[in-house]
């Protein structure tokens, strides 16, 4: 599976047919104060019914504040926020059922053992898909008779995500799951949720800060900024909108307020590489306008579009030279 | 639930069975210096403690672990309503705390009962379930803490631990105990939801959160009062305490050991009588015995732990333990372990059992006296209905005298009676000043034609550490040869004596100023069991104008700081009207636990 996913069709259980909203998640005007920090500000979203949804942001832009309002745990200090179409400050048993959640550190109760974790999720969770589970937590190599806290990170992972989706969730939040994981860990972890969600209703949004698995798992690109919503798109279309030019110049490039559009500049083997969002061919004639000898557009990949545009406002490029 | 009954289990299991062991090793270690079960309030109160600690760590590990979000919402995040999450988490760990803290005493209990000749009674099995209450209790508040957006709700456990641990019989003691369970599973469990941040909706829910909180900063206000005088005191100053001489030529303890003769001396400076002058000048001379109220209140039947001592009888070395299901002493040989014999009314083999349970020779409203050679009990005095001891007999100047609720008596021995152990005959009696409470301590002095007694009168036991400040009074009264009393001498406001004072049996209750309806509820238990304790704690409220103004004023701005406090909160009219009558009410504790309880908007909006 791809990020070419197929917006779900209606199916006989589907949100409109019980009457409720045809969002997963609807915010409106969601504002949350730490003190003097805000952390969300006046965040409006709506996420759509059968798509995989990933938020992206740096750290502190608000993501996780929100999952904590979405779930339930906090308050926003105003707005309000729905989850499946219900009021996130009053959520039932009911509604927990229907939402999964697996969080960046995996906490699990690690006196058990895997086992009895399972059958005890088992028994909470009416709908739970038996063989979902297996399928995925074979990926891991995990054994019953293991004890949670002799299993290694990655391994925990795996668990927990089986047993988020075998609890059949309509909508599952992934709360930056592969943090800390190694590579064989990740790409077992990313080929169990892409294995599950293959012909499968459920709702997910993946919070991470891996470009690479974004762009593998994500339909719908969401970026958050200081607690704003900066962008919310399927990632192909986002990368459009940045595009990367490549130019010599004979001594420094011109000055980024010459230049519409400039997200990042970076100097790569004596070429200035400008990454811009939403320019088209009239660039490179400004380029040259300003002194470029040669220019020529190169491809751009999700995880520079995105780090460029979550760095525009930085006064230190990330690899290249000062602007200046 | 049940599974997460079992998975937290679990979790503890090895803790609990480790710590089961440990109580119960240390139960046998101290059954070989003492009797665990007739220990004293004051020790079986410390062991009360270390259980109630055991409870309240419990729930910093087990409900303290979830503090952390992700932890949180593993735990809260399910198909489960919080209630009955919190119901496992709780019962998981009443399950554990049976085990470290009510099996090893029950096995302890039982072995003790089966396998040797010592005194146990029914109250002692209930007992154990009292412990396992108050652990109870303990691990409640530990886990209301946890889930309250302020940690400072901990000190909800003050307020079952005054309330609930009465002196009175442990069947009784039921009553108050599961109401204070109930009310502190009813707290701890609404404050078990998933946003633990958010304020409390339900209004009832918030007067049954906010009331022991008010209760509980309500005794830590007047200790912390207290622990800044004595703070003082060490840097050399004594702000509201008298200083018997600031002199430094004044001879401090003879002066001490003279107080007696000194204090009577002093009530007689003001005399009119034509004798007090002569009176004066023998006191040096003269034998003072000093009487005071050291007896708070007599034992009742089977009440928790024991307060009237086991007794000895070395010669034959047999040690009485009271049994409160036999009301009787059983004589028991502490070597072999065999027992001697049950002690009734009538002494050893009588079959009449006490009416009263007895302490320091005495009972409530009898005194008697032990003929250790014939192993026999007489009584010496009885006193009438309506009227009790409040403290043990001092046997001076050829007298027994006594002191009770209504009167001081002075009885000299029959010495025409045939036995030594024949009742006493009533030399004299003075009754005490009607609508004062129990004089503070009595001075007794015996002149060649009569008797002089002294007496303070003072509400200073609501004062401790402000003594100076109460209205400490003294009486001296002239008792002639034919017991009649006149009253010769009396001074007012006395600034000059003061006599410290214990407090109450368990722990020292705050003061009312504090907050005069926190006071009255605090002693809610004691009014209504006259019947069951006696004599009852409760004291009239003294009259001294400062106090009065220093409560208004604490009233006036606890009403002030709230309506600051409450202008930034989301609180609606009727609560907040709420607040506002409850700060004026109920003083400073109303506004810390305003604070506690009603989260502020963030300033920024």
């Amino acid at each position: 599976m791809s990020a070419s996913h197929q917006l779900r069709v209606a199916v006989a259980d589907s949100p409109a047919r019980r009457g409720e909203s045809n969002y997963v998640i609807e915010t409106e005007g969601l504002d949350l104060w730490y003190g003097r920090k805000k952390a969300l500000n006046q965040l409006s979203l709506r996420i759509p019914h059968g798509r995989i949804h990933a938020i992206v942001g740096a750290n502190g832009a608000g993501k996780s504040s929100l999952f904590r309002i979405l779930l339930g745990i906090q308050s926003p200090s105003s707005g309000r926020a729905t989850i499946l179409g219900h009021d996130c400050t009053a959520l039932t048993e009911r509604e927990r059922a229907r939402i999964g959640f697996v969080n960046e550190e995996h906490s699990l109760p690690t006196w058990l053992r895997v086992g009895e974790l399972v059958s005890m999720q088992r028994r909470l969770y009416p709908q739970w898909d038996e063989q979902r589970y297996r399928n995925i937590v074979d990926h891991f190599h995990v054994l019953p008779e293991q004890r949670i806290a002799s299993i290694s990170r990655g391994e925990r992972a795996g668990v927990n995500l089986a047993m988020g989706l075998a609890q059949n969730p309509e909508l599952l939040i992934l709360d930056e799951p592969t943090l800390g994981l190694d590579v064989v860990a990740k790409r077992a972890f990313l080929e169990a949720v892409l294995s599950s969600i293959d012909d499968d209703d459920t709702t997910i949004i993946y919070c991470s800060h891996q470009m690479d698995e974004i762009e593998r798992l994500a339909d719908n690109l969401i970026i958050l900024e200081r607690g704003e919503l900066k962008h919310m798109s399927p990632p192909d279309e986002f990368c459009e909108r940045v595009s990367l030019w490549i130019a010599e110049f004979p001594a420094l490039p011109p000055e980024a307020s010459r230049l519409p559009g400039v997200l990042q500049v970076q100097r790569i083997d004596g070429l200035f590489h400008f990454l811009v969002l939403d320019q088209d061919e009239d660039f490179g004639s400004r380029l040259e306008a300003n002194g470029a000898l040669r220019h020529y557009r190169g491809a751009v990949n999700l995880d520079q579009a995105v780090n460029a545009f979550l760095t525009r406002n930085h006064s230190v490029p990330t690899l290249g030279i000062s602007l200046q | 639930m049940i599974d997460l009954i079992r998975s937290e289990w679990r979790r503890f299991r090895w803790l609990a069975l480790m710590v089961a062991a440990c109580h119960g090793f240390a139960l046998v270690l101290l059954s070989r210096v003492v009797d665990v079960p007739q220990l004293g309030y004051e020790e079986q109160g410390a062991m009360l403690v270390v259980y109630m600690l055991l409870g309240l760590t419990l729930a910093l590990l087990q409900v303290g672990s979830y503090r952390q979000t992700s932890r949180w919402l593993w735990l809260i995040h399910r198909p489960l309503p919080p209630a009955r999450i919190f119901a496992a988490l709780a019962l998981s760990a009443l399950a554990q705390l049976s085990v470290a803290v009510l099996a090893p005493l029950l096995v302890f209990l039982i072995a003790t009962d089966l396998m040797t000749t010592h005194v146990l009674d029914s109250h002692h099995y209930v007992s154990i379930f009292h412990a396992l209450a108050f652990t109870m209790m303990a691990w409640l508040a530990g886990a209301h803490a946890c889930t309250s957006r302020h940690k400072a709700a901990v000190v909800v456990l003050l307020a079952p631990w005054f309330l609930a641990l009465q002196m009175t019989s442990v069947w009784w003691l039921l009553l108050p105990v599961i109401a204070c369970l109930a009310w502190l599973v009813f707290i701890a469990r609404h404050s078990f939801r998933a946003n633990r941040d958010a304020p409390i909706t339900r209004h009832s829910v918030l007067l049954l959160t906010a009331l022991p909180l008010q209760i509980a900063f309500f005794l830590l206000i007047f200790q912390v009062s207290k622990a800044g005088i004595a703070l003082v005191g060490l840097l050399g100053q004594t702000p509201g305490r008298t200083v018997l001489s600031s002199d430094p030529d004044v001879d401090v303890e003879k002066m001490m050991r003279n107080l007696s003769q000194a204090a009577v001396a002093k009530g007689l400076e003001g005399s009119s009588d034509p004798r007090a002058a002569g009176w004066r000048e023998q006191l040096p001379l003269l034998e003072v015995a000093t009487l005071s109220p050291d007896i708070e209140r007599f034992p009742v039947r089977h009440q928790l732990s024991n307060i009237g001592q086991p007794w000895w009888d070395d010669k034959r070395n047999i040690k009485w333990t009271f049994s409160h299901d036999r009301m009787q002493f059983q004589g028991r040989n502490p070597t072999s372990g065999e027992v001697q014999g049950w002690w009734g009314t009538g002494g050893l083999g009588s079959p009449q059992p006490f009416a009263e349970v007895p302490a320091f020779g005495m009972t409530r409203s009898m005194l008697y006296s032990i003929d250790g050679e014939l192993e026999s009990q007489h009584e010496l005095v009885r006193l009438p209905d309506g009227e009790w001891f409040v403290g043990r007999p001092v046997r001076a100047l050829d007298r027994v005298l006594l002191m009770t609720n209504q009167r001081v008596l002075a009885y000299r021995t029959d010495r025409a009676a045939q036995s030594k152990f024949a009742p006493l005959i009533l030399d004299w009696q003075l009754p005490l000043v009607k609508g004062e409470p129990i004089p503070l301590h009595g001075n007794v002095v015996e002149l060649l034609d009569g008797w002089l007694v002294s007496l303070f009168y003072s509400d200073d036991r609501e004062f401790e550490g402000f003594e100076s400040l109460s209205r400490q009074w003294e009486q001296v009264v002239y008792i002639d040869a034919d017991g009649k009393s006149t009253v010769v001498g009396e001074r007012r406001d006395i600034r000059g004596q003061h006599v410290s004072f214990v407090g109450s049996v368990i722990a020292p209750v705050a003061s009312w100023w504090v907050s005069p309806p926190l006071y009255a509820l605090l002693h809610l238990p004691d009014l209504l069991n006259t019947g069951l304790t006696h004599p009852p704690r409760f004291e009239p409220l003294p009259t001294i104008p400062l106090f009065y103004w220093l409560t208004s004023v604490l009233m006036l701005f606890s009403l002030v700081g709230a309506y600051f406090w409450l202008r930034v909160t989301n609180a609606c009219k009727f609560r907040r009207a709420l607040w506002l009558v409850s700060c004026v009410l109920m003083g400073l504790p109303a506004l810390l636990s305003l604070i506690c309880l009603e989260p502020r908007k963030t300033p920024c909006h």
